[in-house]
């Protein structure tokens, strides 16, 4: 019996966290830990938690876990596991060991299932150079899967997404899309061709994007997942007390994503996202209608967004197209404190 | 009247089916979209109101189904290809 897992979902991914302005509030009413060697907690919104064990190594905590993204169960795996990892990426560490989360419904799904999807996880892992040693599984509907996992970073050097400094040129790795194109698929617009895309996309580590950050001293990055691209970018604008302009038109498009929109197939997540960027953000008055409501598409396994110094971005671009990452763009520019913290423009 | 049923749609659809609307009425055309989901009216409305769109909502309290009538004000609301814009493959 061949099992579909999307026919057991309406939002899979990451477009399926709950809204971020109802997370925000409740992360408010809980104590922040002090302890010298947090080196970075939730009070910025970064994408994993760095805890100092000595003045050399740090760990690097993070976990992530959705329902199901495509079809087939072990593709959802890697999909998963290389998801989860990319927190590890984007702040500058190396993974290197995880635990599966795992929601399965075993008096609806066949064994198998189940097998494949851990499969993927572990295969996934694997190449990002990951060992699985251990998990758990709850009894639950629809499916969910992810993993807990542990890197290394030196303290001195992580990468936190409150490192953007003015100057700094806004660098993307992989282009948007999977959101409206996973919607698309439901309704039956998105083409093979672009679903295949998409999928290759979200199974791509961030590990050579995360290489190249390194290799030019990054200070500041994140990753772009359930928020949309403008989400994440006024996360980390705000978190480094800058100012954030996009080009709208710069930013890489997955295959026909922007003719979907066109056509209306915006996911209902891209208004959450937008709700909660709208007081912070500038729309430029010419701005694309269908380029605005894709600046928050929830992305799942997303691209990593840096900040690098002006005069490097030409050399960076050139590394991350060698490394895999043929789209990487430019896609704007860090700017002092102004009027508002994100402004895309057209 | 040209009505849009989008009951019983969960999104995208219920915006699928209105811009659809959209593309086809002329200008000055009012056309009636039905949601019974409060999501759905939500996401319509922002959608319309940045398409600079005019509509009135219309609540049926007894069977919980929201009326939009909506007005086309003019005719290039609805977002044309961008010129030049090649869409991207990742092969």
């Amino acid at each position: 019996m061949k099992i579909d897992l999307l026919t057991m979902v309406e939002s899979g991914g990451c477009s399926a966290k709950i809204p971020p302005k109802q997370l925000e509030e409740v992360l408010k009413l809980l104590p922040l830990s002090s302890d010298p060697d947090i080196l970075v907690n939730i009070d910025t919104h970064d994408d994993a938690g760095v805890y100092r064990v000595n003045d050399e190594l740090a760990l690097v905590l993070t976990t992530d876990f959705f329902p199901p993204v495509c079809s087939d169960p072990y593709e959802f795996g890697q999909i998963a596991a290389a998801n989860s990892v990319s927190d590890v990426y984007a702040m500058g560490g190396t993974p290197v060991v995880a635990l599966n989360i795992m929601m399965f419904p075993s008096a609806k799904l066949p064994v198998e299932v189940y097998t494949q999807i851990l499969k993927g996880g572990y295969d996934m892992a694997s190449q990002a150079g990951v060992r699985i040693i251990g998990g758990h599984t709850i009894d639950d509907y629809p499916p969910k899967y992810g993993l807990a996992v542990v890197g290394y970073i030196h303290p001195h050097k992580i990468i936190t997404n409150a490192g953007a400094q003015p100057g700094d040129a806004l660098i993307l790795t992989k282009p948007v899309g999977t959101g409206v194109l996973l919607a698309g698929q439901r309704m039956g617009m998105t083409s093979e061709e672009d679903l295949k895309a998409a999928t290759d996309l979200m199974k791509q580590l961030n590990r050579s994007g995360a290489d190249v950050m390194k290799k030019y001293d990054i200070r500041g990055a994140t990753d772009i997942t359930g928020f949309g691209l403008a989400g994440h970018a006024l996360k980390m604008a705000k978190a480094s007390k800058v100012t954030f302009r996009i080009n709208m038109k710069k930013v890489p498009l997955i295959g026909h994503t922007y003719d979907l929109v066109d056509a209306g197939c915006i996911p209902g997540v891209s208004f959450t996202n937008l709700d909660f960027a709208e007081p912070d953000t500038h729309f430029a008055e010419d701005l694309d209608y269908n380029l605005k409501m894709i600046a928050f598409d929830a992305q799942t396994s997303g691209g990593l967004l840096f900040c690098a110094p002006d005069r490097l971005k030409n050399m960076i671009i050139k590394d991350l197209r060698k490394e895999g990452f043929q789209y990487s763009e430019v896609i704007g520019y860090v700017t002092e404190p102004d009027r508002k913290i994100l402004y895309l423009d057209n | 009247m040209r009505i849009v049923d989008a009951r019983g749609q969960k999104c995208p659809a219920p915006i699928i089916l209105t811009k659809n609307a959209l593309k086809q009425a002329k200008k000055g055309e009012t056309f009636k979209v039905l949601t019974d989901s409060a999501t759905a009216l939500n996401n319509l409305s922002r959608f319309l109101t940045d398409n600079k769109t005019k509509f009135t909502v219309n609540e049926n309290e007894a069977d919980g189904i929201w009326t939009l009538s909506v007005t086309k004000l003019i005719d290039n609301n609805v977002g044309p290809m961008l010129e030049g814009r090649e869409t991207l493959l990742a092969n």
